[in-house]
């Protein structure tokens, strides 16, 4: 049974990518939901961005504890030796120990303090109140809960019949199951907006959308920061990513395209860039390459040479696009060389050489190819350039061997 | 104010369990395989927990196990254990590792519990558990996207369908992927205990994206029965068929939507008779049925409150007396409410004695109530009483074992060196 969660295959090792380290606060009478959707969705939307890995751990001062009275948990850390956290989860739940308890509120406090991105689901919110961090933001929170919130917080301040309310680095989800929400939220604000969806989709959840909550601020302000060629310094994916999606909506995709374009040139060769600069390009009515899955699909289902007429036209309209990544393109030969297809193997290889051009595993790859198509000479040459290209891998001598 | 304010929302959410009686099912055991799914267990767990079922864990060994890579998890059986509590509900869900499916062993005790359990119920590739323990051959099925292909193939006995969010064969219960496992939770518990209810628990999810009855449900016969010879005729044969409670309930409301107002009383009284603690959403059928037909009914909650507050304890009390007359065995009062919203504004107020001589009545309206026995307790701890509140909470866990606000309230008063 490999088949199952094909997902697989978009995943990238975690050593390429940047690691973001999410933190679920548990405690004794944490209801089980509200941190184990949040878990779910990070978890998961690690498959789906060749950008980040999620490191979802959690962190609890018990060393056993009980979930809901009836799950029992083992946090990974305590809160001594919890690694620092970059996206805060504090969930809700019978959480009065847990409250007061000055242990608790200080590592709480120290790690909103290193984080970029906070999540509370539920009565969670109230591991914020202590501290004040509460003043003067707008917030969301169970439907039973809210009426409390308005005796303690300005009423205005206080959010119904919204999913979550986004305040930039805080975050409240309503109850329970809005912790899902909160957390594809968080997920396309760091990750990018397709991975959200994309995790939405494979976890089978049905109409996730960003309208769902409230943004309190204009998330095109922090990405047009970016815009200006003098700011290099890089934003996390989902910024300008977002950005552009929520203009895309809004029927502005010539603004889109910019924030695409700029993406790109801090993420090169992301799909999921090209992903939103396709449905910009669509959106206008112009012609736009398949992206993503979609190309791999007219490889599989319609042969390499339709996918390579795809290639062509994409070079001659928009010379640099860059239709697959390393990692499905590797993955698409290796299936083809499988069903004994070396023709077609020799084929999408080429592409994949000239998009990738000092990748060796891809040398490796296409020699193979070579071999297999029983033309020695090309497969020959081809490891005489490797040779030139790479330091001399104990693979490459092993195929120098067996080719002289 | 903030102890008060977390003692509301403790109520709100922590003890719904109390809300719910027993029923014929109580029991639902999920299955465990390493690497699981941390959604596909949660979210049913969440459902049932809230729906007041008793909910455990079974593993290949009771070792911590991962899931997701992520969450460690202590099982609270293993599979072998002699002492695992025969389940009303075998749940299998999915992800992680699937070759357990195919182990001899693990397809055993699938058999054997699947055997005892009255209800099979699966989420995402949770159906391969099933399948490769053959308890899915001849029936109609679904799973993950990805997995409906594979299934189809290994397995040429089952109907496996790609266009549904669950399946539901009378007694087994396919689901889609993942989240999908809520929807058919949410399913489980309207057809155990009728929709409404169901609908009460998704709110207090706050899982606003369930759709009763949004699957492949195939009919039972015994409703069927009752649709087309009519309640009399079909309940002749009635321990012929096998059917829920929630089954009845929910075909009452379709048979008063098409004006068969007799029909769906009947319906809905035999529910009743069926149940062991009938609860308040069942009657408020009832009720609906009564207002139809012109017959007098119970006031609702929102009117004992009023009179709470417009003319005391007293009369509130002498109106549950007339009431409770009128309609024996009828439970037309939301406790939780009236503590929610009476008990805790006295509360709030300053107002002890009105605040101690309302959860009294309840007390008295509800004295097999274990939330209420709760807070009677939690009002003689904030008074001083503490032999009093210490007696309270350990009743109200008799009760209800699976009332942790109260297990907690014992435990630290045991730290405390109180007890």
């Amino acid at each position: 049974m490999v088949f199952l969660f094909g997902l697989l295959v978009f995943s990238v090792s975690a050593q390429t990518k940047d690691t973001i380290n999410i933190a679920v606060f548990l405690y004794d009478g944490v209801e089980l939901l509200d941190f184990a959707g949040p878990a779910e969705v990070f978890a998961a939307a690690s498959y789906y961005t060749n950008n980040y890995h999620f490191n979802v751990y959690t962190v609890a001062k018990e060393s056993k504890l009980k979930s809901q009275g009836f799950l029992d948990i083992t946090p990974n850390y305590s809160l001594a030796n919890a690694p620092k956290t970059d996206i805060l989860v504090l969930p809700g739940g019978n959480a009065q120990d847990a409250l007061n308890d000055t242990l608790t509120q200080k590592w709480i406090d120290k790690e909103i303090g290193n984080s970029s991105d906070v999540l509370t689901v539920c009565s969670g919110i109230f591991f914020l109140q202590e501290s004040g961090r509460l003043e003067g933001i707008e917030v969301t929170s169970h439907h039973k809960i809210l009426p409390f919130l308005r005796e303690i917080l300005k009423p205005e301040n206080v959010v119904h019949e919204v999913k979550y309310v986004d305040t930039g680095k805080i975050v409240t989800s309503a109850g329970v199951s809005s912790g899902i929400e909160g957390a594809f939220l968080t997920v396309s604000k760091i990750a990018g907006y397709e991975v959200a969806n994309r995790t939405a989709r494979y976890m089978e959840y049905p109409q996730w959308d960003i309208s769902n909550g409230k943004i309190t601020y204009d998330l095109g302000d922090k990405a047009s920061e970016y815009l200006t060629t003098t700011n290099d310094d890089k934003p996390q994916f989902g910024v300008l990513d977002l950005a552009g999606h929520l203009a895309l909506r809004e029927g502005r995709p010539e603004e889109a395209m910019k924030y695409f374009e700029r993406n790109l040139s801090f993420y090169p060769k992301s799909p999921l860039s090209y992903y939103g600069l396709a449905s910009s390009l669509e959106k206008m009515n112009k012609w736009a390459p398949p992206v993503y899955e979609d190309f791999l699909n007219v490889l599989r289902n319609e042969g390499a040479q339709a996918g390579y007429k795809i290639y062509q036209e994409t070079k001659s309209k928009y010379p640099s696009w860059v239709l697959f990544t390393l990692k499905d393109i590797t993955v698409r030969i290796e299936n083809l060389m499988g069903q004994q297809n070396y023709e077609e193997a020799n084929l999408v290889g080429q592409m994949a050489m000239e998009t990738y051009p000092d990748n060796m595993a891809l040398y490796i790859q296409r020699i193979n190819v070579y071999e297999k198509l029983k033309d020695t000479g090309k497969a020959k040459i081809m490891l005489h350039e490797a040779l030139k290209k790479f330091p001399p891998s104990e693979e490459l001598i092993q195929l120098k061997q067996r080719l002289d | 104010m903030k102890k008060t304010l977390l003692f509301a929302i403790t109520i709100s959410l922590q003890v719904i369990a109390h809300a719910q009686s027993k029923s014929a099912i109580k029991n639902i055991a999920i299955y465990l395989q390493d690497n699981v799914e941390i959604l596909d267990f949660a979210g049913p767990m969440e459902v049932f927990a809230v729906a007041g079922f008793n909910v455990y864990t079974i593993a290949e060994t009771k070792e911590p196990m991962k899931s997701l890579n992520v969450l460690t998890v202590l099982p609270d059986y293993a599979l072998n254990d002699p002492n695992i509590p025969r389940p009303d509900v075998i749940a299998f869900v999915g992800g992680g590792d699937l070759s357990e499916a195919k182990n001899e062993k693990v397809k055993q005790w699938a058999r054997e519990m699947a055997s005892k359990a009255e209800i099979q119920f699966s989420v995402c590739t949770g159906a391969f558990f099933l399948a490769e323990a053959g308890l899915l051959d001849g029936k109609i099925a679904t799973t993950f996207h990805t997995a409906i292909e594979p299934l189809r193939t290994d397995f040429p006995k089952i109907d496996v369908r790609d266009d549904v969010r669950f399946v539901d064969n009378g007694n087994l219960i396919t689901t889609a992927g993942i989240s999908a496992g809520i929807d058919g939770a949410l399913h489980l518990v309207a057809k155990l205990k009728g929709t409404k209810y169901a609908q009460w628990v998704a709110t207090e999810m706050e899982y606003d994206k369930w759709v009763a009855n949004e699957g492949l449900i195939l009919d039972n016969q015994f409703m069927n029965a009752i649709r087309y010879k009519g309640f009399e005729a079909a309940s002749k044969d009635v321990d012929k068929y096998s059917f829920y409670n929630g089954e009845l309930l929910n075909l009452a409301s379709h048979l008063e939507e098409h004006g068969k107002i007799g029909e769906a009383q009947k319906c809905i009284e035999m529910a009743i008779s069926r149940m062991e603690n009938p609860n308040l959403r069942t009657f408020e059928l009832l009720k609906n049925i009564y207002v139809k037909q012109g017959k007098s009914v119970p006031p609702n909650t929102d009117d004992f409150i009023l009179i709470l507050n417009k003319q005391g304890v007293a009369a509130a009390k002498q109106m549950h007396l007339k009431t409770s007359q009128e309609f024996k065995n009828w439970k037309y009062l939301d406790a939780d409410q009236i503590i929610r919203t009476a008990y805790l504004d006295y509360y709030n107020k300053g107002d002890l004695k009105t605040a101690f001589e309302t959860i009294k009545l309840l007390d008295e309206i509800y004295p097999k109530d274990a939330y209420v026995t709760f807070v009677l307790g939690l009002y003689h701890e904030r008074s001083n009483d503490l032999n009093h509140a210490i007696e309270l909470y350990r009743k109200s866990l008799e009760m209800d074992p699976t009332l942790f606000m109260a297990q907690n309230k014992l435990k630290t008063l045991e730290k405390e060196g109180k007890i």
